[in-house]
């Protein structure tokens, strides 16, 4: 069975499985798990240098960026205007004009607020970015995202960091079944299954930092999570077998000694 | 007939010895949120070699305006300016 390539805005990425650059206990534990996870884009985040203390080492010593492609985040905003400055800064920072756009609406649970999403979408891309919004799981915000020019949708499958899982599966797949651009699951995953459920509602991708850089052992997490997207995609395309309320033998009825 | 002298008197010293140079004043600005005090008004990337930053690994933002790279050397951080020095970290 061949899979059909994953393409964002016209650019062909070899796993489906976008990781993040957060949370881990060092740059080098960050580096052996990106490795293993064979994912070719990590997020970064875009923040202050800290001007005072010049010692701390710098993330990029950590990511070979020949092999992996560097999406900067709006991480932090809470308006519009903020992601818009902080995406305008990312890309000036950084080597394209991608961002991974959010626009967070409540402090506790970070969930999107969808409007200013929607609003600063449309605004960075007519300033010819890709954008790659993070929002929830309503298939009418994607929807809007994708009028609004967005690269793809990002639903998340539970809030940021929970480890949660796929809360809502069934509109993961109604988005997937509605959108026009590819669909990355992105937030809540916490285990390797939750990766491969939302690979097998028909995502094109999942993104996920913190059921890495969390777990106890990141670079094993990174390979299990390797492996379930891999196989949720397969299981995908293999056409699995419909739900049914009550059994129906696997073995045949006829033959049967003693009968 | 000279001038009594009387020291206790303000500015009996005035015309004293050598004049004292204009004490230059330094620039003060705002750097990352914080104020910041540089010797003279400098270029980003005259500032940027003080703090030693990589001028290729960040971004940065004169009075909120975003500074293309290439001019650097050419925008001047003059007193009362606002800058911001941003660069990629750890994110999801």
């Amino acid at each position: 069975m061949i899979d059909s390539p994953f393409v964002i805005a016209g650019r062909t990425f070899a796993s489906r499985l976008i990781i993040g650059t957060g949370k881990y206990s060092s740059h080098a534990v960050m580096a052996r798990a990106h490795e293993a996870s064979g994912a070719d884009m990590v997020t970064v985040a875009v923040r202050r240098v800290n001007v005072s203390d010049r010692s701390r080492e710098s993330l990029l010593d950590y990511i070979d960026t020949n092999r992996m492609f560097i999406l900067p985040n709006t991480a932090g905003c809470y308006t519009a205007d903020e992601a818009i400055r902080t995406a305008r800064l990312g890309r000036e920072a950084g080597l394209s004009n991608w961002v991974k756009l959010e626009v967070i609406g409540d402090e506790r649970t970070l969930f999107p607020d969808n409007e200013a999403v929607i609003e600063a979408t449309q605004v960075l891309v007519r300033e010819g970015f890709v954008v790659l919004p993070y929002t929830n799981d309503d298939p009418i915000a994607c929807r809007k995202l994708q009028d609004a020019g967005a690269a793809a949708v990002m639903p998340l499958g539970a809030p940021i960091g929970s480890g949660l899982g796929i809360q809502n599966p069934n509109n993961i797949r109604i988005i997937r079944e509605f959108a026009r651009v590819p669909v990355i699951v992105d937030a809540g995953v916490g285990t390797a299954s939750d990766a491969a459920i939302a690979m097998e509602l028909g995502a094109d991708g999942v993104l996920m930092n913190t059921a890495i850089a969390g777990a106890e052992d990141p670079v094993a997490m990174a390979t299990a999570m390797k492996h379930a997207v891999l196989a949720g995609r397969l299981a995908h395309l293999a056409g699995r077998i419909p739900r049914k309320m009550y059994a129906t033998a696997s073995s045949p009825i006829e033959g049967m000694v003693g009968r | 007939m000279a001038e009594s002298f009387d020291s206790t008197k303000a500015g009996a010293f005035d015309s004293v010895g050598p004049k004292p140079e204009t004490k230059k004043a330094k620039v003060q600005i705002t750097l990352n949120g914080e104020p910041f005090e540089i010797e003279q008004p400098l270029s980003v990337v005259a500032l940027l070699d003080q703090l030693e930053i990589d001028a290729r690994r960040v971004a940065v933002e004169h009075n909120l305006a975003i500074i293309k790279r290439q001019r650097f050397p050419e925008v001047i951080v003059n007193d009362g300016d606002s800058v911001e020095i941003v660069n990629f970290v750890g994110g999801g």
